[in-house]
């Protein structure tokens, strides 16, 4: 067989060119779609920008919806506060209205006052007349007591719905800690701060000591010091019995009453301190406790428990001045003193407590000597002896 | 116009060309329009340092291969024949052919693209070493050397198909 030599096989390729060449129909088609229609091609290639903008704008559009889908939970986070505000009072301090505004919830109703001089100064000084000088800005607010109001939290925003023969709503937006705007423009300010993820509760501590079973881990004491006292002369043998104590204890709890060994500094101050004393359990190991106007505060947060705040005989400084007589208050200046005491922080070493009596006036605690080691208790106060 | 003279002059070379590498008619003709269009487009880019005819030709080749690329990238990558292709129409479809020519078309067609592309522009579009490499965008040495690589493969495909120099017609 003799191989192919390049020159024939040269030749048969440029003929093979005759067979691909276009037919005339062909070319004169090219020809037209060529220069006929490549205005027009020209025009549409100019036009691309438009479904560039539009799927941009869809893909904005794709994108805020998912957004607002995805937020659209937190967006609409009303929820009820009614029975959170109460006590709470705001007063009005812009002077840009001629109103005078207080609004005060309590014991479940909603009171709005407006002490503008017109309304005090009866009848030589009338609304009209007052009018006439000064002219009085649009509110929503209606002076008056409400029984039936509700209040939802949106964010900083406490709406405050109204029911009933006077049915309004009205906005206050808190834009400082203690500082509120009303839709209307009115600023108030109030003395109180309204944080209600910003507080400890105790749901489990009972406020009266119960009766607790012996066990072998138990044994009893005696307890006559009125340290403890809520008005019942808690914890005190000679009105109640002994007290149990466990000593099978694991992790320690807040509002735990326990027995300890009562620190040899406090003794040596005061001989006539008894050598086990008793408390509750306030703060844990890791936390930062802070006493500011009578009021126990674990991290910042108020520790909103019977056993967190000042009391005399279990009442606090409003009860108290309420139900006692005025003979019976020896120095009211020094017992306000005590129900609005203060304490710097202090911060709860590792496997340490911080110790508080119930009447703090009456009793030694960790006011006295800091965080006590763990070590140091005893047991728990379970209860009374059956 | 100028452009309309060149369409005139090199449309069939350009085609033919295409259809070549294509093996599609109606692939080759929307690809020849699109150089065509190419072409009157940038007319005012070409700077008369080659023959318009390499020029066009340039551009058809671009054409053509970023066709390729578009619609099998990974065959165009690996510089891979596609005779495999389902879609691919038989060389009857295509034109018609006397049998040595079919049989020296479907040889052609059995190369991997480069060096059909060679063949086609030396052997059968009749271009010089150097136009070639301009329209390859290869160095003048790699085109001489394709070509040798590629006619000694279309010799062995030829062969593989029966044609021998006693079997040719002249």
């Amino acid at each position: 067989m003799k191989h192919l030599s390049d020159d024939r096989i040269t030749k048969e390729l440029e003929n093979l060119i005759q067979k691909f060449k276009p037919s005339h129909a062909q070319k004169e088609r090219a020809h037209y779609k060529i220069f006929q229609e490549n205005s027009y091609r020209k025009k549409g290639r100019n036009q691309t920008w438009i479904p560039t903008i539009v799927s941009f704008i869809l893909l904005l559009s794709i994108i805020s919806a998912a957004f607002f889908l995805l937020n659209g939970k937190d967006m609409q986070s009303n929820y009820d506060v009614t029975s959170d505000l109460d006590g709470f009072y705001v007063q009005q301090t812009s002077t840009t209205s001629n109103t005078q505004f207080t609004i005060y919830f309590h014991n479940e109703t909603l009171f709005i006052e407006d002490i503008t001089p017109y309304s005090t100064s009866g009848d030589t000084f009338s609304e009209e007349k007052f009018k006439k000088y000064i002219t009085i800005t649009d509110t929503k607010l209606i002076p008056g007591k409400y029984k039936d109001y509700s209040v939802t939290k949106n964010e900083d925003a406490y709406t405050i719905e109204v029911k009933g023969e006077t049915e309004f709503t009205y906005t206050l937006t808190k834009v400082a800690p203690r500082k509120y705007i009303g839709e209307d423009g009115i600023e108030y300010s109030t003395s109180l701060y309204l944080d209600f993820a910003e507080v400890i509760t105790d749901e489990v501590t009972p406020e009266r000591l119960g009766t607790a079973p012996q066990t072998e881990h138990t044994f009893l004491i005696e307890w006559g010091s009125d340290s403890m006292d809520r008005g019942n002369h808690d914890f005190e043998t000679h009105e109640h019995g002994q007290l149990v104590v466990s000593t099978d204890f694991d992790e320690l709890q807040r509002g735990q009453p326990v027995y300890y060994h009562t620190p040899p500094s406090l003794i040596t101050k005061n001989p006539a301190v008894p050598e086990m004393y008793i408390g509750r359990v306030i703060g844990l190991p890791g936390e930062t406790v802070e006493i500011n106007g009578g009021q126990v505060y674990i991290d910042g947060k108020k520790l909103d428990t019977f056993y967190g705040k000042a009391t005399m005989h279990g009442l606090d400084e409003e009860e108290y001045f309420i139900k006692t007589p005025r003979s019976a208050i020896g120095n009211e200046k020094s017992t306000r003193e005590y129900f609005n005491m203060n304490m710097a922080s202090v911060t709860v070493k590792e496997n340490a407590v911080f110790i508080l009596v119930d009447q703090w006036w009456r009793g030694y605690d960790s006011r006295e000597f800091g965080p006590l080691p763990i070590e140091e208790i005893e047991g728990i106060i379970t209860g009374i002896a059956e | 116009m100028s452009s309309e003279v060149w369409f005139d002059d090199y449309y069939d070379a350009v085609y033919s060309y295409i259809l070549m590498l294509a093996k599609d008619p109606q692939v080759a003709e929307d690809l020849s329009q699109e150089t065509f269009i190419k072409v009157i487009k940038s007319e005012h880019q070409f700077k008369g340092d080659s023959l318009v005819k390499t020029w066009i030709f340039r551009i058809a080749y671009t054409t053509t291969m970023s066709y390729f690329r578009k619609k099998n990238p990974i065959t165009y990558f690996l510089d891979l024949h596609t005779h495999s292709s389902k879609h691919e129409q038989s060389s009857e479809d295509i034109v018609l052919l006397n049998l040595q020519q079919k049989q020296f078309y479907e040889a052609l067609r059995q190369l991997k693209p480069s060096y059909q592309n060679v063949i086609i522009l030396r052997k059968i579009q009749g271009f010089s070493t150097k136009e070639s490499s301009v329209i390859l965008n290869w160095s003048e040495g790699k085109v001489k050397m394709s070509l040798s690589r590629a006619l000694t493969a279309f010799k062995q495909e030829l062969e593989k198909g029966g044609v021998t120099s006693e079997t040719l017609i002249r």
